[in-house]
């Protein structure tokens, strides 16, 4: 009886820790955070998360004026859809309380034909629980190819890299100027977020009967990810630091010491280059793509991805000319994943200490 | 010298405070909004003010009345009073009574000949000569010019969500709907204005909707894409995107629509007809293309009934189609009409008139089909200025 009684205590406090620990990482099943909505918040997550001038190259002028700072605009806003009663997953988001930040972007560039003015449209949005953000990645991507509530662009992103938990994309390709605006589309869902960022070209020419347009740019599209990676970063960075603060934490790396920081949950997050510096490796870097040489293997790290992709070689965007809309790369043999995507402040990229650790055959902690 | 000084400021004050009396505008009026903000400061405010942006119904009886002019005002009348078309040029009335009789008594209202009994967008100007106290006596004042830019002459009271109707809607959907006055001319009209707005909708390759805010798709961004034309530039724009912003437009004017989203009987995607997407020359043959689509929204008046009943009527600015459903040349996107008639069954497919076994309409295949409600009925967005 008192054996039972010790088992059934030990099954239950096992589930609890496994529940708690999901909870604390991020993992499936977990809700996001509560959220909070108030104008100070907002105005600090608006700025915090922000595009700034040229940090998407050339894009540094608000969509409409040349004078409005590029900002964004932040609101919390409550659902209401006439679909509820016709799609489940409207239906769920029905009343429920959504952070967006939209901001607009142009690039003038050199006023080139059929590209610029060129606009990057980008809207992000919190929800106040992970299942919520799930459904509402599935309706953003909405189009007239699927029945409403199911998803109207393909599982992919622009480069074939992970980004997020899941990404929906579209990419139009024609070889010659045609009838269509060819914008591409990238929505990403990770945790509680919800990105998508449009990237759109101006027709060949405005005064025309018929709107030609070209399809986007290999190097426009990988812009525009590396938007998408950026924002979703920053974000995740935000909520696990806004109102709390990240302790650093000094760790012993192969005798080299290096301050990681601590999330209030105890996941430790080290700094990549400081790491690969220490370590007598490097890091390289390509438009939010980052790759270590680290133990004769290279492991590449995309930014706002929860997957560390492992290679003899670094794995590369497809070439040019090829680029489009992909289905994301299954991960390589050897792969890692992350409990909470690559993130990037203060000019340094942080990893999740127990994945990294898997990498380097050492185990980082304090 | 001090003394005639004195007087002179005392006077002109004096004077200052009649420059500063407002004339209200009496008639069929209706409160407009600018659609730069969100919130009551975005409303035109007050409504019904000479110098503000107005709203007033075709054909209604218009006049003027003098406020707020500090007291002292013993007679008044309107010297001169011109509306104007915009579109046109055309002078609608002329009202001259130079000379200072016939004052009326302050709180008397002016009236002035009725407003033209069509759409338009127009400019007011007006003076007049007003009679008060003066520091020696009675005096009269002849007031300069004073004018409202913009005079939006719409069909009826706008309907929601543009209620009140915006500014920067108006401007447009009062020059496309311009000289016509019932819904089958305004409608046709404001469905071709959206169709051929340079800059204006593109459809997009992607289908994709795309000035609804997701996850929804029922708040419309509507002052971020005037914005976008106003700077020159033009936007991608799916059925959702184009047949919210014409139901905005008809209602801005006082029309009632909604949109619908329709499908096929049997539920599945269906291949449309040739089409010219809106965004492209309907008049070139090579700009039609037929599509796969899973559904397609468009305008219906707000009543007309939903499926299984046929009998709506189906404005449609997202695609023109090559055909009438007589099978008579048309090239332009379906707008119910007495001279072309667009009732929802037919509309969705009909039998080619003219041509054994093709159709005419929006579906190709498969055949036969019948247009269901896909989602909602018939429902309206909402409207915002983020």
């Amino acid at each position: 009886m008192m054996r039972t009684a010790l088992v059934a205590l030990t099954v239950i406090t096992i589930i609890g820790g496994v529940l708690a620990m999901r909870a604390h990482l991020g993992g499936r099943g977990q809700d996001g955070p509560n959220l909070q909505t108030d104008a100070l918040y907002l105005e600090e997550l608006r700025a915090s998360v922000a595009l700034q001038p040229d940090e998407v190259p050339g894009f540094n002028k608000a969509r409409n004026s040349n004078v409005v700072p590029l900002g964004g605009k932040i609101f919390a806003q409550r659902l209401a859809s006439p679909f509820a009663e016709h799609s489940p997953l409207h239906a769920k988001l029905q009343g429920v309380e959504t952070i967006y930040f939209l901001q607009s972007l142009r690039r003038d560039g050199n006023g080139r034909a059929g590209r610029d003015p060129s606009f990057l449209e980008v809207t992000l949005m919190i929800y106040p629980g992970r299942d919520l953000a799930h459904d509402a990645g599935i309706l953003t991507t909405e189009s007239q190819t699927a029945p409403p509530g199911e998803p109207g662009m393909p599982e992919g992103s622009f480069t074939g890299l992970p980004v997020g938990e899941k990404s929906w994309a579209t990419a139009p390709k024609s070889a010659e100027f045609s009838p269509g605006a060819k914008d591409a589309n990238l929505v990403v869902w990770d945790n509680s977020i919800v990105i998508r960022v449009t990237i759109s070209y101006s027709p060949v020419d405005p005064r025309a009967r018929t709107m030609l347009f070209a399809s986007i740019e290999d190097t426009d599209l990988e812009w525009a990810e590396y938007a998408v990676r950026l924002l979703l970063a920053r974000t995740h960075y935000f909520l696990l630091s806004s109102g709390k603060s990240l302790t650093t934490v000094p760790v012993m790396v192969r005798d080299n010491r290096l301050e990681v920081k601590q999330t209030p949950e105890g996941v430790l997050l080290v700094p990549l280059k400081a790491m690969a510096r220490a370590l007598g490796g490097q890091v390289q870097e390509n438009a939010g793509i980052y790759w270590l040489n680290a133990g004769g293997k290279w492991w590449t790290l995309p930014l706002g991805s929860r997957t560390i992709l492992a290679g003899k070689q670094p794995v590369q965007q497809p070439p040019s000319n090829r680029m489009g809309a992909y289905r994301v790369m299954e991960p390589p043999e050897g792969s890692v994943n992350l409990r909470i995507p690559v993130l990037t402040w203060e000019n340094e990229i942080w990893v999740d200490a127990e994945a990294l650790g898997r990498i380097i055959g050492y185990p980082i902690q304090p | 010298m001090r003394h005639r000084l004195l007087l002179v400021t005392l006077f002109l004050l004096w004077a200052s405070k009649l420059c500063f009396a407002n004339y209200e505008l009496v008639g069929t009026l209706y409160p407009l909004r600018w659609g730069q903000q969100e919130g009551s400061a975005d409303l035109v405010n007050p409504p019904n003010r000479l110098g503000q942006p107005l709203c007033v119904k075709m054909g209604s009886t218009f006049g003027c009345r003098l406020v707020e002019t500090g007291g002292g005002v013993i007679g008044w009348k309107v010297s001169s009073a011109r509306l104007i078309s915009r579109t046109s040029g055309q002078v609608y009335w002329s009202v001259t009574d130079s000379g200072v009789g016939n004052l009326i008594p302050p709180s008397a209202t002016y009236w002035l000949p009725n407003i033209p009994s069509w759409v338009d967008y127009a400019r007011l100007e007006m003076s007049f000569v007003i009679l008060y106290w003066g520091p020696w006596g009675p005096t009269y004042y002849l007031t300069p010019i004073y004018s409202s830019e913009e005079v939006f002459i719409v069909l009826d009271e706008p309907k929601a969500p543009m209620n009140p109707a915006w500014v920067s809607v108006l401007r447009k959907s009062c020059v496309w709907a311009r000289q016509t006055n019932n819904l089958y001319d305004t409608g046709r009209a404001i469905t071709f204005g959206v169709f051929f707005q340079r800059p204006g909708f593109a459809y997009p390759d992607d289908t994709a909707t795309y000035w609804l805010i997701p996850p929804s798709y029922t708040v419309f961004r509507l002052r971020a894409l005037l914005d976008a034309w106003e700077s020159g530039s033009w936007t991608s724009g799916n059925c959702n995107d184009v047949s919210c912003f014409t139901m905005l437009a008809f209602n801005s004017i006082g029309l009632d629509f909604s949109v619908r989203r329709l499908s096929q009987t049997a539920y599945g995607s269906f291949i449309t007809n040739p089409l010219c997407k809106i965004g492209s020359d309907p008049t070139l043959d090579q700009t039609y293309s037929s599509w796969e689509w899973m559904w397609h929204q468009i305008c219906v008046p707000s009543g007309d009934p939903d499926p299984p009943s046929n009998q709506a009527r189906i404005w449609d600015p997202t695609a023109a189609q090559k055909e009438d459903l007589n099978g008579n040349g048309y090239r332009n996107p379906p707008a119910h009409h007495p001279d072309n008639l667009w009732p929802q069954k037919d509309y969705w497919q009909k039998p080619h008139t003219q041509i054994p076994g093709a159709w005419l309409g929006l579906v190709n295949f498969p055949v036969p089909s019948e247009p269901q409600l896909s989602g909602p009925g018939t429902w309206k967005c909402g409207v915002t200025t983020q």
